[in-house]
C-alpha cells in the first residue's frame, strides 16, 4: 500500500466539523478529538494507522542530525508527503513509536500517523509532520502573547497527555523538545506531543511492568490540569478493548522487537490500564 | 602553503515548512572554529526582519521572530554545555532544532588563517569570517546563485555596529525574490571555549 498515493488521493476530501474520522469511534464512543493537526495529516491518519511498514520509496531531505548516540533524525519525503525520519539505534525505539502513535490514534490524541520503515538494514519510524509553522515548545513558551491564545487548547491537550503518557510510561518528557505547536492551522491552534522512543518496554524490558503507572505530567508543566480531561481520557483508555492493544502490538515485525517482549507489553499495558484510575488518583 | 583554519558553520532560518527550504527567511548565523587555545562559537543574527516578512507570519512565528536572538543564545549555550570537541556545537545545535526555527545541517569551509590575523581578536576573525561567508561559493546553498554573485559584500554602519549588507540573492536558498537583503548583527556574540593543546 502507498501511503503516499492515497494521501494525495485523499487531501482534498474535508472532514466536516464535528465527524471524527476514526474509524473505531463507533465502537469507543470516545467523544474526545484533540489532533489538531493538518488537514493532510489528519486525512493519513486511518490509512497510517492501518499501514504497519511503508512500502514507499522516502527519500532523505538534508543530512541526518550527526549529534551521535542518540536516534538521528533527519526529514524525508515521498511525492508531496513529508515525514521525519528516526533510527531505531539498535533498540526497540521505531516499534515503541509506532505502537504509542496508533493507540493515541485510536483514542484521539495527538500524537502524529506514524508508520515503521525497513531502509536497508537500517530499522526506522517515519512521523508525518502534523503541520508547518511548527516549534517545540522550549521556543514557543516564550512567545506569551501566542502562549494566552494557545493555554485554553494547551490545558485539554496535556491534560489528556498525563493519563496516555502515564499509562504508557513515557519517561522522555524531560526537555522542551518532545512538543510541537503551531498556530498556523486554519482553526488555529496545534499540537503534537513526539518522540515516544523511550516509553513502554525501554523501562520495562521483558519483565512485567509495575501494574501502578506513575503519574506523567503535565507536560508542559506550566499547565493546571483539567480533571475532567483527564479522567475522561482515563476512561477512554479503560474502554479501549483489549484485542485492539494486542493488534496493535503483536503485528510488529520481529525485526523491530522480538515476540516475547511484545507479549510482554501486551500484558503490561492490559493490567497498567484496569489500574490507572486507582494509579492517578481518580 | 598557507595555513588554514577550518571553519564551520550552520545557517539559521525560519522555515514555514521544517522540511524544506521553499520560503525559508534567512535569521543568522553560526560558526565555530579553533583559534590558539581557544574553541570559538559566534552567533550572527539578522538585526532586523521587515514588517513585509513578520506581516505573514501567525502570532507564534512573528513573536518568535521578534526573540530571535535570544532564543538562539539560549540553544548555543545549551549545546555548548553538551559539546566535547570543536564542531559539536554547531551539530546538537541543527539537531535540536529541526523545526521551523531551523538550524541547518553544518558545514565547514577552509578559511586562510593569514599571520596577520595573529594579531586580531578572537571577535575580529570571528567577524571576518562571518564577513567571508558571504563571499564564498561554499556558503551558497545554490550553485547558480554563487555563480551569479560573486560581488563582495557592500558595508553599511547602524549606530556602533558596522553591518553587512549582502546582495539581495546572494541568500536566497530557493526563491531568489522572497526575502530583502538582510542585515547581520556584527560584531557576533562570541564564546569561547578555553581547550588544551595546539589551536589550528
Amino acid at each position: 500500500m502507498s501511503l503516499t498515493a492515497s494521501c494525495e488521493k485523499t487531501r482534498s476530501v474535508l472532514i466536516p466539523t464535528g465527524i471524527l474520522p476514526f474509524v473505531n469511534f463507533a465502537l469507543y464512543n470516545f467523544r474526545m478529538d484533540i489532533r489538531w493537526f493538518s488537514d493532510e495529516a489528519r486525512d493519513c491518519s486511518a490509512e497510517w494507522r492501518a499501514t504497519l511498514v511503508s512500502a514507499d520509496a522516502w527519500q532523505q531531505i538534508g543530512q541526518a542530525g550527526a549529534a551521535g548516540g542518540e536516534a538521528e533524525g533527519f526529514f524525508v519525503q515521498c511525492g508531496s508527503v513529508e515525514g521525519y525520519a528516526k533510527d531505531s539505534g539498535g533498540a526497540f525505539r521505531a516499534a515503541h513509536e509506532k505502537i504509542a502513535s496508533d493507540l493515541a490514534f485510536d483514542l484521539g490524541l495527538p500524537v502524529p500517523p506514524l508508520v515503521l520503515w525497513e531502509d536497508g538494514a537500517a530499522r526506522r519510524a517515519v512521523s508525518r509532520l502534523p503541520f508547518t509553522a511548527a516549534f517545540k515548545w522550549d521556543h514557543a513558551r516564550q512567545a506569551p502573547s501566542a502562549v494566552t491564545r494557545m493555554m485554553p487548547a494547551l490545558t485539554q491537550a496535556a491534560s489528556a497527555m498525563v493519563a496516555f503518557d502515564s499509562w504508557v510510561e513515557n519517561i522522555d518528557r524531560i526537555n522542551g523538545g518532545n512538543m510541537i505547536v503551531s498556530l498556523a492551522l486554519p482553526q488555529g491552534f496545534g499540537c503534537a506531543y513526539i518522540d515516544y522512543a523511550f516509553s513502554l518496554s525501554h523501562g520495562w524490558g521483558c519483565a512485567p511492568a509495575n501494574p501502578t503507572s506513575i503519574r506523567r505530567g503535565p507536560y508542559p508543566e506550566e499547565v493546571i490540569v483539567d480533571g475532567a480531561i483527564l479522567a475522561e481520557t482515563v476512561f477512554a483508555i479503560e474502554k479501549l478493548p483489549s484485542t485492539t492493544i494486542e493488534e496493535i502490538v503483536r503485528r510488529i515485525p520481529d525485526a523491530f522487537m522480538e515476540e516475547q517482549r511484545r507479549e510482554n507489553i501486551v500484558a503490561s499495558l492490559v493490567t497498567r490500564r484496569d489500574q490507572l484510575r486507582s494509579s492517578l488518583g481518580l | 602553503m598557507p595555513a588554514k583554519d577550518t571553519v564551520h558553520f550552520s545557517y539559521v532560518e525560519y522555515r514555514p515548512n521544517p522540511a524544506r527550504p521553499e520560503g525559508a527567511i534567512p535569521l543568522g548565523l553560526v560558526i565555530e572554529f579553533v583559534r590558539s587555545d581557544a574553541w570559538v562559537v559566534g552567533l550572527a543574527m539578522r538585526s532586523e526582519v521587515p514588517k513585509s516578512l513578520l506581516g505573514g507570519m501567525d502570532l507564534l512565528s512573528r513573536e518568535l521572530a521578534d526573540s530571535r536572538i535570544q532564543l538562539m543564545r539560549e540553544e548555543v549555550g545549551k549545546a555548548r554545555e553538551l559539546a566535547k570537541n570543536p564542531g559539536d556545537v554547531l551539530r546538537f545545535l541543527a539537531e535540536a532544532n529541526p523545526w521551523s526555527l531551523h538550524v541547518k545541517p553544518p558545514c565547514e569551509f577552509q578559511a586562510d588563517a593569514n599571520e596577520k590575523y595573529d594579531n586580531f581578536t578572537i571577535e575580529k576573525i570571528a567577524e571576518k569570517y562571518v564577513l567571508e561567508l558571504y563571499a564564498r561559493k561554499l556558503a551558497l546553498p545554490a550553485a547558480d546563485v554563487a555563480s551569479e554573485h560573486q560581488h563582495a559584500p557592500s558595508y553599511s554602519v547602524i549606530g556602533h555596529a558596522p553591518v553587512v549588507m549582502p546582495e539581495t540573492n546572494l541568500y536566497a536558498d530557493q526563491s531568489r525574490h522572497a526575502d530583502v537583503p538582510p542585515a547581520w548583527m556584527l560584531p557576533p556574540t562570541v564564546w569561547i571555549n578555553p581547550r588544551s593543546g595546539s589551536g589550528r
